[in-house]
């Protein structure tokens, strides 16, 4: 508690506020994807070699590009982050831009992959690995959407000039959320991609 | 020095760390052990990777422990959650 009040001696009170409130939003999101984890491998710990034949038709490249995709985004925007400390706003303004470029493709490489598992007849009706490949990818897509839409936010700023006046320590907390997303997909990857 | 009290770390570097565990854990796909070895060894790589992207790139070796403790609390939390349901299994 001392080193709590020692950190808002030496940092202005809303940056404090600020990055502590984005952690305590992610220890909340820890346990909504964790719900979802722990139930996936409780099933498929009780279920069969049903589970592997469904498994096996997931395409592990197309989770592999995404993962290189994303794990790629989080170094763009801690690069972000890291020149906008240094005062360098063209280098962030440029690191923003990727890390939402990054994405973007992330979205596109998700959505050629449900197109193609739809038009294969694989729904989230189709089984129990079906519904919750759809809901955790599907949750997992949506925060990337968030994301967009705060990075885009961000990038905004950054070309119109306003993210320098006291606003840019958004990026570390946004760069928090991000980092967030990308270790999700860290753990949906191999539950739902290697483990057939 | 910059105004986060903090040095940065060689980003690129960890990226490449990253990236090599996920190769990793591809390559181990291949491997002849069996499918209980296998998994375990991937989520151990995926849980390394985890830690190294929390630690590095969110920050948390430079935090204070206030903040280590909102992030490892939930955690902890969810480890204990799956643990006591596994023995639902058994009485299926």
């Amino acid at each position: 508690m001392s080193e709590a009040i020692a950190m808002t001696e030496h940092q202005p009170t809303h940056e404090v506020k600020g990055r502590m409130g984005m952690w305590w939003f992610l220890a909340s999101e820890i346990m909504t994807f964790g719900g979802f984890i722990a139930i996936y491998v409780l099933y498929r710990m009780a279920s069969g070699g049903a589970w592997s034949s469904m498994a096996e038709h997931v395409s592990t490249l197309m989770g592999t590009i995404n993962t290189v995709v994303l794990l790629t985004s989080s170094l763009t925007i801690v690069k972000a982050y890291e020149a906008i400390d240094k005062q360098d706003r063209k280098s962030a303004q440029r690191f923003l831009l990727i890390t939402l470029i990054l994405a973007f493709a992330f979205l596109g490489v998700k959505a050629i992959e449900y197109a193609t598992e739809i038009s294969n007849g694989y729904t989230p009706l189709t089984g129990i690995f079906w519904s919750f490949y759809f809901v955790m990818t599907g949750l997992h897509g949506l925060h990337v959407v968030g994301g967009i839409v705060a990075i885009g936010a961000l990038y905004i700023m950054a070309i119109r000039g306003t993210l320098w006046n006291g606003t840019q320590k958004r990026v570390e907390y946004i760069g928090l959320y991000w980092h967030f997303v990308d270790i999700v997909w860290i753990f949906l990857f191999p539950l739902l991609y290697l483990s057939y | 020095m910059s105004d986060t009290g903090h040095a940065h770390p060689n980003y690129v570097a960890i990226w490449g760390w990253l990236l090599l565990l996920l190769f990793i854990s591809l390559g181990a796909v291949y491997l002849p052990f069996s499918q209980g070895v296998t998994v375990t060894f991937i989520f151990i790589v995926a849980a390394v990777k985890a830690c190294i992207v929390a630690t590095y790139f969110m920050h948390l070796k430079f935090e204070e422990s206030l903040v280590r403790y909102i992030a490892i609390i939930p955690v902890i939390l969810f480890v204990i959650m799956t643990l006591t349901l596994i023995p639902d299994i058994g009485t299926r």
